[in-house]
């Protein structure tokens, strides 16, 4: 195992023949066993980085490092490293759950015995048990995503890149994903994860990287990045007459909300703790901005 | 794992889901020739040659349409349908992807021609030896390379799933009538047999009139039909993105 760190991005860009920038500069180190969010709107990047991490794209500037080693330079050993579930994957149809794992064994260099001993462990691991007779086109959309998480899993990679894995889940079967990835986590998985999800991000993530218009603007902890924001209450003002939000301002305190209600005679509002989606929409320019009265 | 075990897992993987395609195919492949085969045997009104004559243009046509629908369609269900982002996050090489997948037209080609040949010995049409069936082999093996690589190249240079759809379907029966299979070449307009030539349906079913008659393999064709499964193969390799 490499002492380098297991990701590393140093000034990763690209450009599309046409002049397209897609995404620029980018600077990213994950620390082994770590679980790194990418956070970002539709189109800001996050699954251009992820296929260059991948090795689907070559970067037009800048390099990738895996587990030590060029990414590009022998993209079939990079992704040896990696257990990958890619946003627009889908399975064969006429395939069961068990016979996906089995014929994808010997597709990621694993023996016949290796192939028995974590097809065994997948299964109980992402709790396929009860369908590995299935045929997938019977699969619900939730029970899919748990076949392509177990394929990600199935040869034991020291790094996870999971590309908006949880989309299309109900609540339940978000949550039994949540659990399955901290379990690869606390295993010691180096894990990268895109979502739009931000009770997942803060949920699962040890760090936080928003990304937008193809440049990565902040990375931190949670705790940092609420730090950075300086403000711990929020109080949104709702229109009368439906509910809908209008406006929101963040204070340091409770009793300078409460100060700020009273002083503009609110009388729909509400207040609450500052959120990471409250971090996200100001990084992203899309808050509901208003004159901040502190 | 070697550059051959990768594609052995990968056709092993593509069997496993086409089994009931495959199965579909080889069959049609067989029916067609077979009823096409009895039509032009009532035609030809009982001449060997000309029996021979319809028994290699059928067994052309069959492995022709069948090869170039399976691997178009195969490769079209890759691409458009998320299985190529799901075996491409794997470390599958490109190589060993390919050929699997061109694989799939050299098997049902080998195939045909072995279960024709059977089929025409017993009936006394064919009466090839032992030399005779490798050259039938050499001659599937060849065909089906380049309809391999012609279905590729259709599925792989395709924008989207419709369009590719139509390409595929258009070659299948194009080829068939514009090549001079049931034909002679001279039969075709000045303007369309640079089309036939192209075309690899024109050179395999001489390769197999000759196997069938029990004569030496016209080395013309034997090279054309190589030609143009290394032409043909070579622009879908370069068609197929694996890494952009």
């Amino acid at each position: 195992m490499s002492s380098e760190p297991p990701i590393v991005c140093e000034g990763v860009g690209y450009d599309y023949p046409d002049g397209t920038r897609a995404n620029q500069g980018i600077d990213l180190v994950l620390a082994r066993g770590e679980l790194f969010c990418l956070l970002g709107p539709n189109g800001a990047g996050k699954t251009t980085l992820i296929r260059q991490i991948t090795t689907e794209l070559r970067p037009t500037s800048g390099r990738i490092r895996v587990a030590g080693r060029d990414a590009h330079a022998d993209p079939v050993a990079t992704k040896r490293r990696l257990g990958v579930i890619p946003q627009s994957a889908s399975l064969f149809e006429g395939l069961s759950v068990e016979n996906h794992l089995r014929l994808f064994g010997p597709l990621k260099h694993l023996s016949r015995e290796q192939t028995r001993e974590r097809l065994a462990f997948v299964l109980r691991e992402c709790e396929l048990e009860p369908l590995r007779t299935k045929r997938v086109r019977t699969l619900s959309g939730g029970q899919r995503r748990k076949v392509l998480v177990a394929l990600a899993l199935l040869a034991d990679p020291e790094i996870l890149i999971l590309d908006e894995p949880s989309v299309g889940l109900d609540p339940v079967a978000r949550r039994a994903l949540w659990s399955t990835i901290e379990g690869q986590r606390a295993a010691g998985k180096t894990i990268l994860l895109t979502t739009h999800y931000m009770d997942e991000a803060e949920r699962l993530a040890d760090r936080i990287g928003f990304i937008g218009e193809g440049r990565m603007t902040r990375v931190g902890t949670l705790k940092s990045l609420y730090a950075q924001l300086g403000k711990s209450v929020r109080v949104t003002e709702l229109d009368a007459g439906d509910g809908s939000p209008l406006a929101s301002h963040f204070f340091d305190e409770l009793a300078q909300a409460q100060r700020f209600v009273r002083e503009r005679g609110l009388e729909t509002y509400a207040v609450g703790r500052v959120s990471l989606e409250d971090i996200y929409l100001r990084l992203m320019g899309r808050g509901l901005s208003a004159p901040d009265p502190s | 794992m070697s550059a051959l075990g990768q594609t052995l897992a990968v056709l092993r993987l593509f069997w496993a889901q086409e089994r009931s395609a495959f199965q579909f195919l080889l069959f049609n492949a067989f029916a067609m020739p077979a009823f096409v085969a009895y039509l032009g045997l009532m035609l030809a009104g009982g001449s060997l040659e000309a029996q021979r004559w319809w028994m290699a243009g059928s067994i052309t046509l069959g492995l022709g349409m069948g090869g170039l629908a399976q691997v178009g369609f195969a490769v079209l269900t890759d691409r458009f349908l998320g299985r190529l982002d799901l075996l491409r996050s794997s470390p599958v090489s490109k190589l060993a992807y390919y050929t699997a997948h061109v694989s799939l037209a050299v098997i049902e080609s080998l195939a045909l021609v072995l279960v024709a040949l059977a089929l025409l010995t017993a009936l006394g049409i064919a009466a090839p030896g032992p030399g005779g069936v490798a050259a039938g082999m050499l001659a599937a093996l060849c065909a089906g390379s380049a309809i391999g690589g012609l279905g590729a190249a259709l599925a792989f240079g395709a924008r989207d799933f419709d369009a590719g759809n139509t390409a595929v379907a258009i070659a299948a029966i194009g080829f068939a009538v514009a090549s001079p299979v049931f034909y002679e070449i001279t039969a075709l307009p000045w303007a369309l047999r640079p089309v036939a030539w192209l075309s690899p349906f024109t050179h395999i079913a001489p390769l197999l009139r000759a196997v069938i008659a029990g004569a030496p393999i016209p080395g013309g064709a034997l090279a054309a039909t190589l030609g143009l499964a290394l032409a043909l193969n070579t622009i879908s390799y370069r068609l197929a993105r694996w890494q952009e």
